[in-house]
Parts: structure tokens; C-alpha cells; sequence
């Protein structure tokens, strides 16, 4: 739509998600409004949609007889339903949210604040990235990325981008989107040789009983009727891959 | 310290209540506002079915596993457990509505939240919310003086009263039950309208029989009473009676001074018996005498209507004078009866002249299953009504008597009005232009308000068109281009998608209806737009 504005004073806004953008474009202190950038208004957009969503699905519970509070949940400011047994439910933290929402820019600050720097970086001259096989955590969701490449984004901004390196073969297969050279920034995925300390007998103890538990918990996925069931159950083999890869990490450093 | 290139959120804002009470739960600015809309789009999108005669209806099953099927917005809002705050506002605006039309609640929440949307598309790009507001107010003004304009003043004759009842009961029944509500709802308002008097809706009495079908509810011009007579002796049919309304008791009433009485023979203690009985007999033998006057040369009737008891002596009494006698007469009734048969109601049988009799032309006793009903029908002039409903099952009961309270206020808002204005949505299409039109006098970016109020409206035919299948957005674009080659009032047919004249086809709304609507509703949003924080600051863990 083609409207035109006049100067208006920012407001600050405190909210997880709009405060990202807010950041980007200047400080707080700022008077000269601009119109949003087109990286913008497709966050707006991709907000305005999961509020149509979230909004639909409230309707149907009330329809079912929940109730709504006067509560908002903590993690992500939605209004809460109780049901007839007085337990608490968030609409979009239960429904909506999804591993993929991690790279939602209308949720995650720093998956926005990516996407906008990968369009900047887009228009520039992109150099070649090796893209190496990931080695760790074989039972990770695939497809998913890391949240400190975000960082790695996100601290891209602070200051001009160093060279990219070569990327070392222990660096993680990095999705599409994320610029390429951030890799040599990892904090955490240090190109440290591959020969790891021997491990620890209680790092091994508990690999192997996560692992244990990820099997039991891959089958009854399988066997499940349940919707409930297999959101809980989903959930429990997200948390067992966390484990596994924070225990890798201890392993390798 | 909190990283804020990071994108998180400031930690460090305290609100001013946080300082006194860190309990204190608060939602700032942005997330306040987003919250608010959130939950009148909630709202919003439970009602979004129910609109105009093509929605759909709700099924309401109560705990025990009573059923309540309905379409009004204001009972579905109530039968919802809402704790939040905003939407319970909402809600009460729903109640405002229904008490003073009766009519229009759900097309109000649709308006609200669709208001609140379209303001949300412009504040979320930066637009002050005060903006937004002000827009707000002068685009109601101006859809207030386009309401005056498209009125249209006529007479209220039966014909056009027929419309405008028969436009309000299709959104709440299905079609052939409303034309059969249409005609007796109408005479019923009419029959009870005195000139220059405001219509008084109690007196039109709505009794419910569960028997038969739904197409048998039928206007009795005269009362139905729900009990019948007590003795068995007494006559089931009564035609052309007098007919007596009182309130004094006719049963035997202990003394409210205790006293003691010694006799020493049966002779004594009939005389005792005898001596108590005196007192009620005295007034049946008033109400007898006066009965043989009036009654003595030709074959009247008689019926008594008493408030209060009558004891079986008295009964036996009456009835061996053929005189029928009904008791315990609901409190309610008594300014009906007299209304419906004319006569004055007494509170004793001193003085009891033939002038303070009615006259009905047919009184008869119905049995149904236990309960007995009294029919007096035929009566002269009867000012007061009453709207016999039948129906299978309960459910049905309760859908026909809401459906016929809505009708009966909107023929009073009719006639009190005078005045009627098109339905189909034919309204907000007009207004929508007129919005657009006036928009560039507006100054400043309160036009952008403007735009937002004249896009909300549009949400009306937009959802008739879209509860009878028909795509909304392509109905829409037909109206709006209808309206600017003919100038005239085009609305949504819901037959077959296409726009069609609302008055030609007889789809008439309330006056008052339309005017309610656009001010509170205009209210409520730009309160809710305003809303910069929202503070629990009491026992915050206060669980409902």
C-alpha cells in the first residue's frame, strides 16, 4: 500500500521481536521515521500471519469450552487458555512453535536480524564456501542450525567482516542462508584437532544413556496414536540430541 | 549487561509500579497493544459464522448435557469463559448492545475487531495509536451523518413492519419459521400499541407448550394461563363469561393472634368449625350474589381469577353455582388480564360492582400430558398478547422464544424510530464510499484512520458473502461497482452473490441498531488502541 508518513517520533519498543528491528535501523533517539525496509515488511508480514494463525486457534478453544485468562505467557507473550482441569496452555508455544521456528523471522530476533544481513550480503560479491560434512551429533535434526551461527551473524555486525579463512573440515555444514564467512568466527566450533581427549568415563556413561533413551523414545514415536504422545515424544528426542551435543562439546574441549 | 544488538529485550525499562510492587505484572506498549488485538480477533473469528441468515449456528452443551443451539452473539459471549480483560470488555459491549436494540451484537464484534485490525496494519509500521484514534472520530461523525442520509422515513404500516421483523428473525431462524414468526410477532406489537404511548414489550406474554411442531406457534389474542381449574365439577369450556380478577384470599387463614377456645360438647365444637368458616364464606357469598345479578337472565358465563388461594369449600362452593374459578394466578398476569379483558382487579369483595367485570368471549381448559392450560381467547379489544410457542423438544423452545424476543424489539425500535434503513450490508457499502470520498478533507494522518475505519466496515458484507459460500472478495468488488454506476442502495443477495437493491427486496435494519453500533463500537476500539500498559498490580497469582 502506498501511504505516505511524516516525521514521527520511534517508539521504544520492549517487545522480543520488533526490538531486533528496531535495533537495526538506528538508536532510540532517533526522530527521522523511514518507511520500513522491504526486509522488514516481510517480517511484518510473516508476524501479522502467525497472529492470524494463533488468533484462529484460540477461537476454536474457546469454542471447546477453555478459558481465557487475563495471563500472557512468559516465553512469547500469547494469552493463555485453561481448560476444564485448570491446566495452562499456551496456543502458539504448544502449536505453533516448531524446530523450524528458530529460523521464523517473525520469532527469533537473531534468525531477523540474519535474514536482513544475508540480503545485504547477497547483493555483494559472495565467495565460495566448502561445506563440510557435519560430524558430530549424528542423531541431530537435520537441518537445523546451530544458534551460535546466529551469533556468528549477529556479532558480524560489530565490526567489519574478516577475511573469509578456509573453512576448516571441522566446521559444521552450514544451511543456505547464513553468509559464508562466518564460519571462521565460530566460538565455539574452534578448528581444534579432530584427536580428542581421551573421553571421560562419565561423559561416555551418560552418551550412552541418552542414546539408550533416544532409541525407546524413536519407537514408541513409531507406535503412537496419540497426537499428544508424539508432540511430547518429539520433544523428548529434541532434548536427548541437545544433550548429545552439549556432551560432544564437553568431549572435545 | 544485556546485549542489545542481540535483540533482547530491554530488562532494564522499570515501569513506575514496578518500583513499589515488583510483583506488579506489566505489559508495555507494543506487546500491551498486540495482546489486546490478539484477543478481539480471538473473539472475532468465534463469531465470524454466525452472521446474517446464511451463518451457521452454535451448539451449546452445558455441564449436565442441556443443549442450546443459537446464533445471537451475546449468548455465545456469555456462555464463554473469558477471564481476560480486553475480551471481556468486548464482551459487556455485546450485553450494551442487546439491552438497548436487541439486535446487532455480532455484527459489533465482527466490527470491533476488524477495526482493531486494521489499525494494527498501520501501527505496526510505525503509526501513533492517538493517530489512529482520532481518524477513528472522524469517520464516525461523518458515517453518523451518512446514517441520517440514507434513512428512510415512513410510515409504519403493517407491511413495512413485516420487513423489518422478517430481516431480524431470518438471521435467527431458518427461513420458513421466520415468515411464520414474522406475521405474529407483527400483530402481536401491533395489538398491543397504544398511540403516543412507548410500547410496553411485557405486555405481550410468550408461553412455551411442548407439543407438536414448530409451525404451530400461533398469536392468541387474549391470555394462556398455565394451570387450570382445580374441581373436578367445574366447566372446561365457558363461552361469552364475565370475567372477575382479583387479588383477596378465599382460603381459610389462621389467626395471627394465638387464642384458645375450651368447648365441652360436639354441638360446641360445630358451632367452633362453623364460626371459622364464616369469615371466607361471607366473601363467596358476595361473589355469588354478584354472579346471580349480572348472570340471572341470560346464559353467561363466569369465571373468577383469583391471585391468591381458594380453599375446596369455597371451590365447592363456586362451582355449584357454575361459577369457574382459578387460583394462584400469576402475579404478572393480573395487569394482562385486565389489559386483555378489561375490568378493574380487586383486592376485596366489599364493593364488588358489575362494572369492575370483563367480558371474554371464550374461556377453555387444555390438558397436555400433567399440565393444564386456560385459553381466554376472544376477547374485545385486548391490549395484552399472548405468543403461544410450541415445539418438539427444549432446544427448540429456547431458540424460538429468543428469536421471538429479538423480533418483537426490533418492530418496537421500528416504530419508535420511525424510521428504517437498507440491511445487506447495502449500508456499509454506502458508507465506505462516502469514508473514501471525504477522506482528503481530513488534515493530516488522521486519514489514515479514516482509511482504516471505511476498510473495517466492509467487513459486514464481506462475511454475509462468505457464510453462503460466495468468494468475498469478488462479491465485494461487485457491490462497490454497482453502487458507484446506480447510486443506489445495492446489498449482498444471498441466494445467488449478486448485489441486489435491499430496499426493493425488503431487507430493512433498525435505525437505532445502526446508530448504537457505530458509536460503541468506536468507543471500545479507540480505548483499546490507547492502551499503553497493562497493570495487575493485585495478588497476581489470583487463580480464577
Amino acid at each position: 500500500m502506498c501511504t505516505t508518513f511524516f516525521g514521527v517520533k520511534k517508539r521504544r519498543a520492549a517487545t522480543r521481536h520488533s526490538s531486533g528491528i528496531m535495533a537495526l535501523n538506528a538508536d532510540d533517539d532517533d526522530f527521522e521515521w523511514t518507511p520500513p525496509s522491504e526486509s522488514e515488511m516481510k517480517v511484518i508480514h510473516a508476524q501479522r500471519e502467525r497472529q492470524d494463525k494463533i488468533s484462529k486457534l484460540m477461537g476454536a478453544y474457546l469454542l471447546k469450552g477453555y478459558k481465557m485468562l487475563g495471563e500472557c505467557c512468559e516465553q512469547c507473550g500469547t494469552i493463555l487458555l485453561q481448560d476444564k482441569q485448570k491446566k495452562n496452555y499456551c496456543v502458539a508455544c504448544q502449536e505453533l512453535d516448531s524446530d523450524v521456528d528458530k529460523d521464523n523471522p517473525a520469532l527469533n530476533a537473531q534468525a531477523a536480524l540474519s535474514q536482513v544481513r544475508e540480503r545485504q550480503l547477497a547483493s555483494q560479491p559472495v565467495p565460495q564456501a566448502n561445506e563440510a560434512p557435519s560430524s558430530d551429533a549424528p542423531l541431530s535434526i537435520t537441518g537445523q542450525p546451530r544458534p551460535e551461527h546466529c551469533e556468528g551473524a549477529a556479532s558480524g555486525l560489530r565490526g567489519p567482516l574478516p577475511p573469509p579463512a578456509n573453512p576448516s573440515p571441522a566446521s559444521t555444514v552450514t544451511p543456505s542462508f547464513l553468509p559464508p564467512s562466518t564460519p571462521s568466527i565460530q566460538p565455539v566450533q574452534v578448528p581444534a584437532p579432530l584427536v580428542a581427549p581421551a573421553p571421560h568415563p562419565a561423559l561416555s556413561s551418560a552418551e550412552e544413556v541418552v542414546l539408550h533413551k533416544l532409541r525407546w523414545a524413536t519407537q514408541e514415536l513409531q507406535h503412537s496414536a496419540s497426537v499428544e504422545a508424539s508432540i511430547q515424544l518429539c520433544s523428548l528426542i529434541r532434548s536427548c540430541a541437545d544433550s548429545l551435543r552439549s556432551l560432544k562439546e564437553l568431549h572435545q574441549s | 549487561y544485556p546485549d542489545f544488538e542481540k535483540g533482547l529485550p530491554n530488562v532494564y525499562t522499570m515501569t513506575a509500579i514496578k518500583a513499589l510492587n515488583p510483583k506488579a505484572e506489566v505489559a508495555r506498549a507494543q506487546a500491551a497493544l498486540a495482546v489486546n488485538i490478539s484477543a478481539a480477533r480471538g473473539l472475532q473469528d468465534v463469531l465470524k459464522s454466525n452472521l446474517g441468515p446464511k451463518g451457521t449456528m452454535k451448539m451449546l452443551v452445558s455441564g449436565a448435557g442441556d443443549i442450546k443451539l443459537t446464533k445471537d452473539g451475546n449468548v455465545l459471549l456469555h456462555e464463554m469463559q473469558i477471564q481476560h480483560p480486553t475480551a471481556s470488555l468486548i464482551a459487556k459491549v455485546a450485553t450494551a448492545q442487546d439491552d438497548i436494540t436487541g439486535d446487532g451484537t455480532t455484527s459489533n464484534v465482527l466490527i470491533i475487531g476488524e477495526l482493531l485490525k486494521q489499525a494494527d496494519l498501520y501501527v505496526s509500521e510505525g503509526l501513533h495509536p492517538r493517530i489512529i484514534a482520532e481518524g477513528f472520530e472522524a469517520a464516525k461523525d461523518k458515517a453518523l451523518k451518512v446514517l441520517e442520509e440514507m434513512k428512510v422515513t415512513r410510515e409504519m404500516d403493517r407491511e413495512t413492519l413485516i420487513h423489518v421483523a422478517r430481516t431480524s428473525l431470518r438471521t435467527k431462524v431458518h427461513a420458513e419459521l421466520a415468515d411464520l414468526l414474522t406475521e405474529a410477532v407483527v400483530d402481536a406489537v401491533l395489538a398491543i400499541h397504544r398511540p403516543n404511548e412507548p410500547i410496553d414489550l411485557f405486555m405481550v406474554e410468550i408461553m412455551e407448550m411442548k407439543h407438536k411442531t414448530d409451525s404451530d406457534t400461533q398469536l392468541i389474542r387474549g391470555l394462556v394461563l398455565d394451570h387450570g381449574a382445580r374441581h373436578p365439577d367445574m366447566k372446561k369450556r365457558v363461552e361469552d363469561a364475565f370475567v372477575l380478577t382479583c387479588n383477596a384470599s378465599l382460603e381459610y387463614e389462621k389467626t395471627s393472634v394465638n387464642s384458645g377456645f375450651f368447648y365441652k360438647s360436639a354441638g360446641e365444637r360445630e358451632k367452633l368449625v362453623a364460626a371459622e368458616r364464616k369469615f371466607i364464606e361471607e366473601r363467596v357469598k358476595k361473589i355469588i350474589e354478584l354472579k346471580n345479578a349480572v348472570c340471572a337472565d341470560n346464559s353467561k358465563g363466569f369465571v373468577v381469577l383469583n391471585q391468591k388461594g381458594i380453599d375446596p369449600y369455597s371451590l365447592d362452593a363456586l362451582a355449584k353455582e357454575g361459577i369457574v374459578a382459578l387460583r394462584r394466578t400469576k402475579r404478572r398476569n393480573m395487569e394482562r388480564l385486565t389489559l386483555a379483558c378489561g375490568g378493574i382487579a380487586m383486592n376485596s369483595f366489599e364493593d364488588l360492582t358489575p362494572e369492575c367485570l370483563g367480558q371474554a368471549g371464550l374461556v377453555y381448559e387444555h390438558t397436555l400430558g400433567e399440565e393444564k392450560y386456560t385459553f381466554i381467547e376472544k376477547c374485545g379489544n385486548p391490549l395484552s398478547v399472548t405468543l403461544l410457542v410450541k415445539g418438539p423438544n427444549k432446544h427448540t423452545l429456547t431458540q424460538i422464544k429468543d428469536a421471538v424476543r429479538d423480533g418483537l424489539r426490533a418492530v418496537k425500535n421500528a416504530i419508535e424510530d420511525g424510521c428504517v434503513v437498507s440491511g445487506a450490508g447495502a449500508f456499509e457499502v454506502a458508507v465506505h464510499d462516502a469514508l473514501i470520498k471525504h477522506k482528503p478533507s481530513v488534515k493530516g494522518r488522521a486519514q489514515l484512520g479514516v482509511q482504516a475505519f471505511a476498510d473495517a466496515l466492509l467487513i459486514i458484507p464481506k462475511v454475509l458473502a462468505q457464510n453462503s459460500g460466495y468468494d468475498p472478495m469478488e462479491t465485494l468488488v461487485k457491490l462497490q461497482t454497482e453502487y458507484k454506476e446506480s447510486g443506489q442502495l445495492v446489498g449482498v443477495d444471498l441466494s445467488s452473490g449478486e448485489p441486489m437493491v435491499a430496499s426493493e427486496a425488503g431487507v430493512w435494519d433498525n435505525y437505532s441498531v445502526k446508530k448504537q453500533l457505530l458509536h460503541s463500537c468506536t468507543v471500545i476500539a479507540s480505548n483499546i488502541l490507547l492502551v499503553d500498559e497493562i497493570m495487575r498490580a493485585g495478588m497476581s497469582s489470583l487463580k480464577g
